[in-house]
């Protein structure tokens, strides 16, 4: 490590000061030191207070890492948590990575918090007074080797005065003093600082002030950012109830979110992403992003199941006794052939064996043949409650089946079962099948068979293949029933070579009218991570499928409020085989496909952007120097975003394998070129002049096909591209300059055109020919 | 052929077969459907197109009947096409102004479409048309969530006049009323649920308890506190009740309801002497708590701290080390045995030192100077007590450490610098700082009043407070009325203020609502949306 001048205030950019080897000797670096501290003096000088530099000579890795503890006692697993359930959400924005650490277990050693940038703590119930102290004792030393503390809530509610000592170094640490002292009814408490922008941010601060802890924030070591003053006969008493510092941040257990029961609504009164930005000590980075491809919000599909065989009652289909699955691929699937879609079939509902039907194979079989379909696997048996498998006993789920109520048999089946038993004949089997399951009361819907995690998910994949064209594999497992698998199922995934998605349930409308309700990116199971979908489908916006149909419409709102004024998630349209039954339901599914159809979308199939989800927690940021990151390990996710980025610009000539940028919301997108395994991102203050524009090429700015391997040549360039529909794309270059496009597949020509830049620099390009199959775009200068 | 004629060839057998064919015409013809029963039969037949198709023909007619607008609103519903379906149902709604059925479904489809604010109308007035429970509590639930806190308490109060009675909204109401400062208004509604006993969670009692007493009405405060802690016997709700009354300056309260609902020896009783000692009664509050201790059965370690605290504040050292040694010294928090070690040192009870010193931990002693002074200068390393004395800062000392510190620089030889600051700390002695003190059972020095100033100003502020008030060492958490979590936490994760009268009752709460979450769990897979399950 070589030492550091960095975290000063800045407003513009300066030129880089590098660092010096070592290996010079001593005097000469003597002398480069003296002259580097008068150059600094010179420019310290001349340069105004408010214009100050930063000079980082360090390179360093950016530490991404949170770990979470939680009490598994009071929130048993880490997917039940709060920080799970509402703050991991904000911390995957800003780019952060959730670990979670159940503290009834072994305590993390030194080594392995090595990395880690913070620890986050929310913890509500009263834990045994021995386990708070050991509790607090961790975050003493933690915090005291320089890791930061996120708390969130009490820090170790249940603990007795023998952790006092501990308690007041955390609280130091964190700028405040703790006092010990609680108001409980706060009627009388006034509001004497708040930061509007923090707090106040869904929802504002209660009229009824809840009770709070004192905690005093100490001048010049914390920002209190909502400080509430009660009088009391020993005077007033001020407690910052939200503060963040140098060692972290603190909001107060009622300052945090408020709920409402009558509605059963969640809403954040803090600001999740401006409190953890500040608590986690806020530096400019470039955050992997999940959302964005090509400098475009991703569109993608993906279809569970479910449903498959149902009959419709869609006219004109249901006259002609039409499957569900059939009405979704003649009305959804196969008009959209510009629109990728991973269609997932459940095992059980092909396999005859289990109940399936021949005649759902002959969809399956149509719908992986189309080159937009991408295959898919909803499991073999369909598991509700993933739970129960991961110590599964036959036994028990026989118990269940044999306790599972039988519906009624009509009274047409008994009739004709009496006259064949008054006939000396076997009766007639009725419908009723005992091994499939009408509800979620049992663990899974085909139940014939035992359990076997090995069918459950190789065999399910590969029967979903067995109804693909040869060579088309399976790509993705889409979770089933409560979605929360362990962490064995999850590896099986892996270790099939799939990615994987579902869960989550993200919402984010007027029903839901909370960032609580948007996930995470995944969910930790073990070692292994579930990537959860990135929208919530039908079966919620229809309450559970009763009705009314029509409640899948309000996705719309999600997927705006999604976009602005954050972009947190891509347009994921999920829904199930069952939408062909009901023609609301599938109006609504045809709006989504013509909404993505006319947005400025680029569709991707589902595996995809699982896979880029997955890469989120691969991904490695290093600082190399000022304004310069570069980002490796990073796999299939091709975008990072900066920030607050309105007077910032890419320095595309100092950056390596970086294809262009946008802005949007004010943050920066930078599009990667996934050809290049360590990109290197450089960023330049907007208002110089860009030198890139003087160079021979052009940048990206959006596209809807997957652009990469950009190659410079002799007076423009060359990129592959690959991508659904219509080749939409904006390029930037100098105003004025004109370039001959040519599109190739191999050798052979599709296109040629020749485009020039406007005034604002930028060119469009509306290429016709489909990309299917990689495609090459030559740029040529043509004056 | 003439009439005669044609009388004589029509047989009358003709004539009734004639009239029965034009019955059966006239009846069959009757007997065919209308357009109502074929638009019901198109529905039934799932023939959903063409019923539309003609209702749709009817109302572009200017039919307008509830009949056909509610058959409209049926097949609306079914396509998906909301525009229509919304014009529809006004239109429907226009048609029948004081049908509640009509207004209900009009609400729950802005309510499903998500319209809000056509909701919340929707719901005003249906609530204008015919009071319902269910109505108000949506108007009130959904004011709340969105912080429009006026509209949410002129809603309350509506309702209120139309006889809504929900016991959560009142108390919501009163406190509305507190932030608002009319304690004498919100005090009457919390009285008002108390009465009909529904005001059951802690904090709700602790509002009308405090409220009562800001009304200057401390006895109706004391005669309620009394009933809800006999019945709940919850110690921590009635420390913080007397905690109240002390807050109020309301001692001699304060020490009625602690003897009205204690028994000699328990926690409760304890807080006689701590409000004696915050009188100012030192004397008697010492008598007190010996008598305590004689009494004192089983203390928890919490208590005994208590008793500790009140003992050295009561300047009896000797007592604190005799109850502690029952209770057992090596159970005692280090931070208390230091405590107690120091106020030992000043009155010289070496045994009773030593006694401590053996569970203290070299961790504690090497951070405490003062300390570890004391015990150089006791084993006659005079050189070793003078370094570790250099290392206390007198500003940061309490009377009974200050008394110490002015002990042990005297006896290093360094009286006149001790002398000089505690002077400038602005501390008197009561007697001269080289008077002998090993006889002493009572710090040497005492604090003046305006001594506060910076000295104490960087201490944490439970050192300021008074003693019933420094007993909270840690957030104390009430029960609240409602243990709901937010959708998907976890049963234990409580979401707006965490329960909380001590664990194992949080335990057994957390047992039961797991049971019962596990046996729904095993009816259904709880398809609760929020928390992720897709079919």
């Amino acid at each position: 490590m070589r030492p550091t001048f960095r975290n000063r205030p800045r407003s513009g950019f300066e030129p880089n000061v590098r660092s010096r080897s070592n290996r010079w000797p001593a005097t000469i670096g003597m002398m480069f030191l003296s002259l580097w501290a008068g150059l600094l003096l010179l420019l310290a000088l001349k340069i105004p207070a408010a214009q100050a530099i930063e000079i980082e000579i360090t390179e360093r890795r950016i530490e991404r890492d949170v770990l979470a503890l939680y009490d598994s006692r009071a929130e048993k697993q880490s997917h039940e948590t709060r920080i799970h359930q509402f703050a991991e959400m904000p911390l995957n924005f800003l780019g952060f990575r959730v670990n979670y650490h159940d503290i009834n277990g072994s305590w993390p050693t030194p080594s392995e918090t090595t990395g880690y940038r913070a620890v986050l703590t929310w913890f509500l119930e009263p834990m045994e007074a021995e386990r708070a102290e050991a509790l607090l004792n961790w975050l003493d030393s933690a915090t005291d080797r320089g890791l930061k503390h996120v708390m969130l809530g009490e820090m170790a509610p249940g603990a007795s005065d023998a952790g006092l000592a501990p308690l007041v170094r955390l609280h130091e640490r964190l700028g405040l003093t703790h006092t010990g002292e609680y108001i409980d009814i706060a009627h009388k408490a006034r509001v004497v600082a708040h930061n509007k922008s923090m707090v106040g941010f869904e929802r504002p601060l209660d009229k009824v002030l809840p009770d709070y802890p004192v905690v005093v924030p100490v001048a010049g070591k914390s920002e209190a950012h909502l400080v509430l003053q009660a009088d009391t006969r020993d005077g007033p008493m001020p407690s910052a109830v939200v503060a963040t510092s140098a060692g972290g941040g603190f909001a107060a257990s009622n300052f945090t979110i408020y709920f409402e029961p009558t509605s059963d609504r969640v809403l954040w009164v803090l600001n999740p992403f401006e409190f953890f930005r500040r608590a986690l000590g806020w530096e400019r980075m470039p955050v992997p992003d999940v959302t964005t491809l090509s400098g475009r919000r991703m569109y993608f599909s993906h279809v569970d199941g479910d449903g498959w065989n149902n009959l419709t009652e869609i006219e004109p289909f249901r006259d002609q006794e039409r499957l569900s699955a059939e009405v979704i691929a003649e009305e959804a699937i196969i008009p959209f052939q510009d629109l990728p879609v991973s269609v997932a079939v459940i095992g059980g509902d092909l396999d005859p064996v289990l109940g399936g039907s021949r005649r759902g194979q002959a969809v399956a079989r149509l719908l992986f043949a189309l080159p937009h379909v991408e295959v898919a696997s909803h499991t073999y048996t369909h598991p509700y409650n993933w739970s129960f498998f991961e110590d599964y006993n036959r036994q028990t789920e026989a118990d269940a089946i044999a306790r599972s109520l039988k519906p009624e048999r009509p009274l047409r089946e008994q009739f004709i079962g009496t006259l064949a038993r008054l006939a000396g004949r076997d009766p007639p089997r009725g419908q009723y099948n005992p091994y499939i399951a009408g509800t979620d009361d049992l663990p899974r819907t085909y139940l014939k068979m035992p359990f076997e995690l090995e069918q459950e998910v190789k065999g399910a994949l590969k029967l979903s293949e067995s109804f693909a064209p040869k060579g088309k594999k399976a790509k993705l497992y889409q979770w089933s029933g409560d979605t929360t698998p362990f962490a064995g199922a999850v590896r099986a995934t892996r270790s099939a070579g799939v990615r994987n998605i579902n869960g989550g349930d993200s919402r984010l409308d007027r029903a839901f009218p909370s960032v609580a309700y948007v996930p995470a990116i995944g969910r930790q199971a073990g070692a292994e991570r579930q990537i959860y979908a990135a929208n919530s489908n039908e079966n919620t916006y229809t309450n559970d499928w009763t009705g009314p149909y029509y409640g899948f419409f309000l996705l719309e709102e999600t997927l705006k409020n999604t976009e602005m004024p954050r972009r947190l998630k891509p347009f994921n349209l999920y829904y199930h085989m069952y939408s062909g039954e009901k023609a609301a339901a599938l109006a609504a599914i045809k709006h989504f496909l013509r909404l993505a159809r006319s947005s400025a979308v680029i569709p991707v199939p589902a595996s995809l952007y699982a896979a880029i989800a997955d890469d989120f927690y691969t991904t490695e940021i290093r600082k190399v120097d000022t304004e310069v990151w570069e980002v490796s390990n990073r796999g299939a996710l091709q975008t990072v975003r900066f920030d607050d980025a309105g007077s910032l610009a890419l320095d595309l000539d100092n950056s390596r394998g970086v294809l262009g940028a946008t802005m949007h919301n004010g943050s920066l997108y930078v599009a990667l070129d996934s050809a290049v395994d360590v990109a290197r991102v450089a960023l330049r203050a907007e208002n110089r002049e860009s030198p890139e524009l003087s160079g021979r090429g052009a940048m990206l700015v959006e596209a809807r096909w997957q652009i990469r391997n950009r190659r410079e040549e002799d007076c423009g360039m060359s990129v592959d591209a690959e991508g659904f529909g219509r080749g939409d794309m904006i390029w930037r270059t100098r105003a004025g300059r004109a370039f001959e496009v040519v599109l190739f597949r191999g050798a052979r020509e599709l296109s040629r055109e020749i485009v020039r830049a406007g005034a604002d620099g930028l060119f469009r390009l509306q290429l016709e020919p489909d990309a299917l199959d990689p495609v090459t775009l030559r740029f040529t200068c043509h004056e | 052929m003439s009439s005669a004629e044609v009388r004589a060839r029509v047989e009358p057998h003709m004539v009734i077969m004639g009239l029965v064919f034009a019955s059966a015409l006239v009846a069959g013809y009757m007997l065919l459907p209308g357009e109502n029963e074929r638009v019901a039969m198109l529905e039934r037949d799932g023939k959903n197109l063409q019923a539309l198709g003609i209702l749709e023909a009817r109302f572009d007619a200017g039919d307008r009947r509830a009949r056909t607008l509610y058959q409209l609103v049926g097949l609306y519903e079914q396509f998906g096409q909301i525009p229509r379906l919304k014009t529809t149902l006004e239109a429907l709604a226009e048609a029948r102004p004081r049908d509640v059925q009509v207004r209900r479904r009009l609400a729950q489809f802005y309510s499903a479409t998500q319209d809000n604010e056509s909701y919340l109308a929707a719901l005003e007035q249906e609530i204008d048309v015919k009071y319902s429970e269910a109505a108000c509590r949506e108007l009130i639930g959904l004011h709340r969530l969105k912080g429009e806190f006026a509209k949410e308490q002129a809603a309350i109060v509506k309702c209120r006049q139309r006889g809504y009675r929900r016991a959560e909204d009142v108390v919501r109401l009163a406190e509305l009323f507190a932030a608002d400062g009319d304690a004498v208004q919100a005090a009457q509604l919390l009285r008002n649920v108390d009465d009909l006993k529904r005001l059951k969670s802690d904090r709700e009692r602790l509002q009308l308890f405090t409220m009562l007493v800001e009304a200057d009405q401390p006895k109706e405060a004391q005669r309620r506190a009394v009933r809800w802690i006999k019945v709940s016997r919850d110690k921590e709700f009635t420390l913080t009740l007397i905690e109240t009354l002390v807050r109020s300056r309301r001692h001699d309260d304060a020490i009625a309801l602690a003897r009205e609902t204690s028994q000699p020896g328990d926690a409760i009783s304890l807080t006689v002497a701590e409000i004696m000692l915050d009188r100012g009664e030192t004397v008697a509050a010492r008598a007190y708590l010996r008598g305590w201790a004689v009494s004192a059965k089983s203390p928890s370690l919490d208590t005994t701290m208590r008793f500790n605290d009140a003992a050295l504040d009561a300047e009896d050292a000797e007592t604190a080390f005799s109850f502690s040694s029952a209770f057992g010294l090596a159970r005692l928090p280090q931070l208390q045995l230091v405590a107690l070690a120091e106020a030992l040192s000043v009155i010289g009870r070496k045994p009773s030192v030593e006694a401590v010193r053996a569970v203290l931990t070299t961790e504690t002693l090497a951070s405490n100077p003062l300390l570890g002074a004391a015990e150089e200068l006791g084993r006659g390393q005079k050189e070793a007590s003078r370094e570790l004395l250099n290392r206390v800062e007198p500003e940061k000392l309490d009377a009974w450490k200050l008394t110490l510190w002015a002990r042990l620089m005297q006896e290093t030889g360094r009286g006149g610098e001790a002398q000089t600051k505690l002077r400038s700390l602005g501390v008197v002695s009561e007697r001269p700082a080289d008077t002998p003190l090993a006889s002493a059972a009572v710090p040497a020095v005492s604090v003046v009043a305006s001594r506060g100033g910076a000295a104490i100003a960087a201490k944490p502020a439970a050192e300021q407070a008074t003693r019933i008030l420094r007993r909270k060492k840690r957030a104390k958490r009430f029960q609240v009325r409602n243990v709901v979590r937010p959708p998907g936490v976890a049963a234990g994760a409580v979401a707006k203020e965490p329960a909380g009268k001590d664990i194992e009752k949080d335990q057994k709460e957390q047992k039961n609502q797991k049971i019962q979450k596990d046996q729904k769990d095993q009816k259904s897979a709880a398809p609760s949306f929020t928390w992720p399950f897709s079919k």
